[in-house]
C-alpha cells in the first residue's frame, strides 16, 4: 500500500503523471496525522486509566500556542495540497493546440465515437465490444499512442461521464453543452472506460476499451474504417453498431427486453398504449426510430432516445430491411 | 450536584400519562424525541436492510440475485432513506429535542406545539416517500439527477414531495431550537458557559434555516417539470441539467454539515464527561462549529469538478474546500488534549468516541483526498467517494449519535443497558465497519465506478470482503438494538447520574419529570468544570466586580 500501483493503474497519459505523487502525498500526511492522533488517543487513555497513577494537577483548559501551532501547520500542508491539486488539475484540463480531436457521445447505453478529422465512427455497444474482440480487432475507442487528443463530448439522452482510469481521466458528457476533456496517451495497450454517471438500467454494461495502437498501426486501422465506412451498408451492423440490440431481441423466444422483441414483428398488428393497433409497416419502423414516443407498444415505457438526424438515409434504410427481414427465410446473418 | 432523588413523588414523563393521544398530541420535548427515536430506529433498519441486499447482489461480479432495475431501486432507496429520513434528522431531533431544553435547565423548547408540528410534519413525508416505495419505486439514485429523474418512469413526483415535506420538520426544529437557545438560558449561562452540543445544534439550525428552503424550490421545480412538462432542468425541455446540480448542491452540501455538526457537539460532551475533566479549547471547538457551518455552505461545487463547469470554478471552489478542513482539524486536536489529565472511563460512550476519533479521521482526511482537484478527477463517482462519504455519515455522524444514545439512555429511560456487552459491541461494530468500506477505498482508486449492478471481475475479492464486513456490521449492531431496548425496559435503575456528569440534565431525576425540574437552575461555570476552579475564579471575579 506504499506503492502507488497498489492503489491504481499503471498511469498511461502524459498529462496527468503528477497527481499519482500528490495522491501518495496526502497518503503519507494523512497516516502520519492518523497515526499521531489515535495514538496519541491510545497513551492518554491508557497514561489517565483509571487508578493510574499520574499527576492530574490543573489540567489545561487551553494552550495558545499549541492551538495556533494545530491550526496553522494543517492550514500550511493544505495550502500546499491545493496548489498542486490545481495545477496539475489545469495541466491535465487543458487541451495541447496540436490535439486530434475525437467526438464522443454518450447515449443508453453505449459509445460513440467520432474522427471528424478522419472521417470515420466508431460504435461501441455491448455487441459491437464482444465481435471486435473475438475478432481480434481493436475495442472502443482507438487512439494512437504519443498523440495528444481532445475529447468533446456530447450525450444524446440523460448525463453519462467518460471515465478511462487509467488516463485519470473523467467527464461527463452532457445533453446541452460541449465539455471537454484531454489525454496523450504513452503506452500501447487495452484499457478500460467506464460510465460513471448513473444513467438507468444497463448503467453498469455502458463499458468499453480505450485501445492505444501505434502510429503505424492506428493508421492502418483508419484507412481500414475509412474503405468501410465508403463499402456498402449493413443493415446488421447499423442494429449492432447503434445499440439496438441493448433493448431489442432479434432472435425467436428471447424474454423481454426494455423494448418488444422485433423478431418476426414486420406485417404484424400491434397494440399500441393508447388502445389503438398499427400495422407494423416500413413507415412505422422509420417513425419508431426517428419519433420513438409517438406510438408505443403497450406495456412499454417511453425511454427509447430519438435517432433523428443520427442515421445516414443509407443507413436507415438498411436498417429497415435488415428488420423487416428477421424471421424469414431472407434473414440476414448477425 | 444532584438536589433531586429518583424516589420523588412526581410521575417521570414516561408515567405521567398513557394512551395513544397522550402521545400522538403531546407537547413534551421528550416524548417527541422518544417518538423520533423510534421512527427514525425503524426506517435506519430498512434503510440498513436495504443496504445489506445491495452488498449481497455485488457480492460476485455478475448480477444474480436482483436485476438490474430491483438494484438501481435498492441503492436509491437506501441513500434516500438514510439521508432524508435517518441521519439529517436522528441527532437533532433524537438528541436535541431530548437534551437542549433539559441542558438549559428549561421546560421544553420555545415553541412546543410548532415542536410536535415538526413531528407529523416529519411523518407525513415520511409516508410520501415510503409510498413512492410502495406504488413500484424509484430509481434516480438520492441525488436526483436531471434529466434521468425528470424522464424515468415511476412514482418519482411522490417521493420529491415526501422531500420537500421533510424538508419543512427540518426548519422548523431549527427555528425551535435557535428561539430556545436565545431565550431560554437560565440565570448565569453565559453564551461562552453553554454546553457544546448547543453550539453545534445552533450551527447546524443555522443551515437548516437557511439551504433547506433552497432544496424544497429545488424538488418543487423538479416536479413541475415531471408533472407539467415546464423546462426548468430538462435539456429536451430547453433546461439546463447543470443548473439542478448548483441547486441541488447549494442545500446537499451543506446538509452533509447538518449531519455532522451535531456530531462533533455530542462528542465534546462524551469526551469531556468521560474523561472527568474540562474540555480543552471550549472557544476553539465553539467557533470551528460556526465557521465550519459558514463555509460549509459556499463549498457546493467540489460535487461537480467533473461535470463541465468551469475549471477556474472548480479551483476556487477545490479552495474554499480545504478551508472547512482547518477548524474540522482543530476540534479533533482539541478532543484528544481533553483527554490529558483526564481521568478516562472506559465506559460505552467513550468507547464510541474512541471509535468516531479514528474512522472520522479516515472520513476527514480521504476528503482532503478528494478536495484536491487533480485527484479527484480520478476518483470522482468512484468506491472511492462512497467509502469516503460513509466514513463520514456512518463513522462520523451515526457512530456518534449512538455513542450519544448510550450516553443518554440512562436519562431517557432511567435504566441503563449491559455495559460490558456494549462494549464488546461497539468494538465489533468498529472492527466490521472498517472491514466493510476501507476496501472500497481501494476498490475506488483502481476505477470501480459507483452504482454499478455488475462490475469487471477484478473488483471481486474487494467487494467479497467489504460484503463480508457489512453484514457483521449488520449483526454487530442489531445486537446494539437488542440490548438497548432490553436495558430500556429491563434494565438495572441507572440512578440521575451515572456519568458524573455536570451538564444541567444531570441535576433532575432520570426519567425527568413532565416538567423538567423542580426549581430553576442556575448555573456559575461551563458543564466541564471538573476541578470547580472555572466556578472559583468567577466569584473572585464577582466580588471584586
Amino acid at each position: 500500500m506504499f506503492d502507488a500501483r497498489f492503489w491504481m493503474p499503471e498511469s498511461v497519459n502524459a498529462l496527468t503523471q503528477g497527481s499519482d505523487a500528490l495522491f501518495m502525498f496526502i497518503l503519507w500526511v494523512s497516516l502520519v496525522s492518523t497515526a499521531v492522533v489515535v495514538g496519541a488517543m491510545m497513551w492518554l487513555a491508557f497514561r489517565y486509566r483509571p487508578g493510574s497513577s499520574a499527576s492530574r494537577d490543573r489540567p489545561p483548559r487551553d494552550h495558545l500556542w499549541l492551538e495556533i501551532t494545530w491550526t496553522v501547520v494543517p492550514t500550511a500542508i493544505l495550502g500546499v495540497i491545493f496548489f498542486w491539486g490545481a495545477r496539475d488539475f489545469i495541466t491535465m484540463s487543458v487541451p495541447p493546440a496540436d490535439a486530434m480531436e475525437i467526438r464522443v457521445m454518450g447515449q443508453k447505453w453505449f459509445w460513440t465515437f467520432d474522427y471528424p478529422e478522419q472521417g470515420f465512427r466508431i460504435q461501441a455497444t455491448e455487441e459491437t465490444n464482444e465481435k471486435n474482440a473475438a475478432e481480434g480487432k481493436p475495442v472502443g475507442l482507438v487512439v494512437p499512442v504519443d498523440t495528444s487528443v481532445r475529447l468533446v463530448g456530447s450525450a444524446a439522452d440523460v448525463l453519462h461521464s467518460v471515465s478511462i482510469p487509467a488516463f485519470r481521466l473523467k467527464k461527463d458528457v452532457i445533453p446541452n453543452r460541449y465539455t471537454t476533456s484531454t489525454f496523450h496517451a504513452t503506452k500501447e495497450g487495452e484499457y478500460d472506460l467506464f460510465c460513471t454517471e448513473y444513467c438507468g438500467t444497463k448503467h453498469s454494461n455502458m463499458i468499453t476499451k480505450v485501445t492505444v495502437l501505434s502510429q503505424d498501426a492506428f493508421a492502418a486501422y483508419v484507412e481500414e474504417a475509412q474503405e468501410q465506412a465508403a463499402g456498402p451498408v449493413d443493415g446488421s451492423n447499423v442494429f449492432a453498431s447503434s445499440g439496438c440490440a441493448g433493448c431489442h431481441a432479434v432472435v425467436e423466444g428471447a424474454p423481454a427486453g426494455i423494448g418488444p422483441s422485433l423478431y418476426a414483428a414486420y406485417g404484424r398488428d400491434e397494440m399500441l398504449t393508447t388502445g389503438e393497433t398499427v400495422v407494423i409497416d416500413e413507415n412505422y419502423i422509420r417513425e419508431s426510430i426517428e419519433n420513438p414516443a409517438a406510438k408505443i407498444v403497450e406495456g412499454y415505457g417511453p425511454v427509447m432516445p430519438s435517432y433523428a438526424g443520427r442515421l445516414s438515409e443509407e443507413e436507415m434504410t438498411a436498417l429497415i430491411l435488415y428488420l423487416r427481414d428477421l424471421g424469414t427465410d431472407k434473414e440476414a446473418p448477425i | 450536584m444532584s438536589t433531586e432523588t429518583s424516589s420523588a413523588p412526581e410521575p417521570s414523563y414516561l408515567a405521567a400519562s398513557s394512551g395513544f393521544k397522550s402521545w400522538f398530541l403531546t407537547v413534551d420535548h421528550k416524548r417527541i424525541a422518544v417518538m423520533y427515536l423510534v421512527a427514525t430506529t425503524v426506517f435506519m433498519i430498512a434503510g440498513g436492510l436495504l443496504a445489506g441486499m445491495v452488498r449481497v447482489e455485488l457480492f460476485t461480479a455478475a448480477g444474480d440475485l436482483m436485476d438490474a432495475d430491483q438494484y438501481n431501486r435498492a441503492f436509491t432507496l437506501h441513500g434516500s432513506i438514510m439521508v432524508f429520513l435517518v441521519i439529517i434528522p436522528a441527532a437533532p431531533a433524537v438528541l436535541g429535542n431530548f437534551v437542549l431544553p433539559l441542558m438549559l435547565g428549561a421546560r421544553d423548547v420555545a415553541f412546543p406545539r410548532l415542536n410536535l408540528a415538526s413531528f407529523h410534519i416529519y411523518m407525513a413525508g415520511a409516508t410520501l416517500l415510503l409510498l413512492a416505495m410502495i406504488l413500484g419505486s424509484f430509481d434516480t439514485g438520492w441525488t436526483f439527477y436531471t434529466p434521468y429523474s425528470s424522464t424515468t418512469v415511476g412514482p418519482v413526483a411522490w417521493a420529491l414531495t415526501g422531500v420537500f415535506v421533510l424538508g419543512f420538520s427540518s426548519i422548523l426544529t431549527g427555528l425551535n431550537f435557535i428561539v430556545t437557545i436565545h431565550k431560554m438560558r437560565p440565570p448565569g449561562m453565559t453564551w461562552f458557559r453553554l454546553p457544546l452540543l448547543l453550539w453545534s445544534l445552533y450551527a447546524t439550525s443555522a443551515v437548516q434555516i437557511l439551504a433547506t428552503p433552497v432544496l424544497a424550490i429545488t424538488v418543487l421545480l423538479l416536479v413541475f417539470e415531471r408533472m407539467i412538462g415546464i423546462g426548468i432542468f430538462d435539456p429536451a425541455l430547453g433546461g439546463d441539467p447543470i443548473l439542478f446540480q448548483h441547486f441541488f448542491w447549494f442545500y446537499s452540501h451543506p446538509a452533509v454539515y447538518i449531519m455532522i455538526l451535531p456530531a462533533f457537539g455530542i462528542i465534546s460532551e462524551l469526551v469531556a464527561v468521560h474523561s472527568q475533566r474540562s474540555i480543552f479549547g471550549y472557544k476553539g471547538i465553539a467557533f470551528s462549529s460556526l465557521s465550519i457551518a459558514i463555509v460549509g455552505s459556499l463549498v457546493w461545487g467540489h460535487h461537480m469538478f467533473t461535470s463541465g463547469q468551469s475549471i477556474y470554478a472548480s479551483v476556487l471552489f477545490s479552495f474554499l474546500t480545504f478551508f472547512v478542513a482547518v477548524p474540522t482539524a482543530i476540534k479533533v486536536f482539541s478532543w484528544v488534549a481533553t483527554m490529558y489529565k483526564g481521568e478516562i472511563q472506559f465506559t460505552p460512550p467513550m468507547m464510541y468516541v474512541f471509535s468516531f476519533l479514528a474512522l472520522f479521521m479516515i472520513g476527514g482526511l480521504t476528503g482532503v483526498v478528494l478536495g484536491a482537484l487533480a485527484i479527484d478527477v480520478h476518483l470522482h463517482d468512484t468506491y472511492f467517494v462512497v467509502a469516503h462519504f460513509h466514513y463520514v455519515m456512518m463513522g462520523g455522524a451515526i457512530i456518534s449519535y449512538i455513542g450519544g444514545l448510550h450516553h443518554w439512555w440512562p436519562k431517557i429511560f432511567g435504566r441503563m443497558y449491559p455495559q460490558r456487552l456494549a462494549n464488546v459491541t461497539s468494538f465489533l461494530v468498529f472492527v466490521s465497519f472498517n472491514l466493510t468500506f476501507l476496501p472500497m477505498f481501494v476498490a475506488g482508486s483502481r476505477g470501480m465506478p459507483r452504482r454499478y449492478y455488475e462490475y469487471i471481475i477484478s473488483y471481486q475479492s474487494l467487494n467479497q470482503i467489504a460484503t463480508v464486513g457489512a453484514i457483521t456490521l449488520g449483526i454487530s449492531l442489531f445486537v446494539t438494538l437488542g440490548y438497548l431496548i432490553y436495558g430500556a425496559f429491563r434494565g438495572e435503575p441507572a440512578g440521575d447520574n451515572p456519568w458524573n456528569g455536570l451538564s444541567l440534565e444531570w441535576t433532575t431525576v432520570s426519567p425527568p419529570i413532565e416538567h423538567n425540574f423542580h426549581d430553576q437552575p442556575t448555573v456559575s461555570a461551563t458543564p466541564y468544570d471538573y476541578d470547580g476552579w472555572e466556578a472559583e475564579e468567577n466569584a473572585r471575579a464577582e466580588e471584586s466586580g
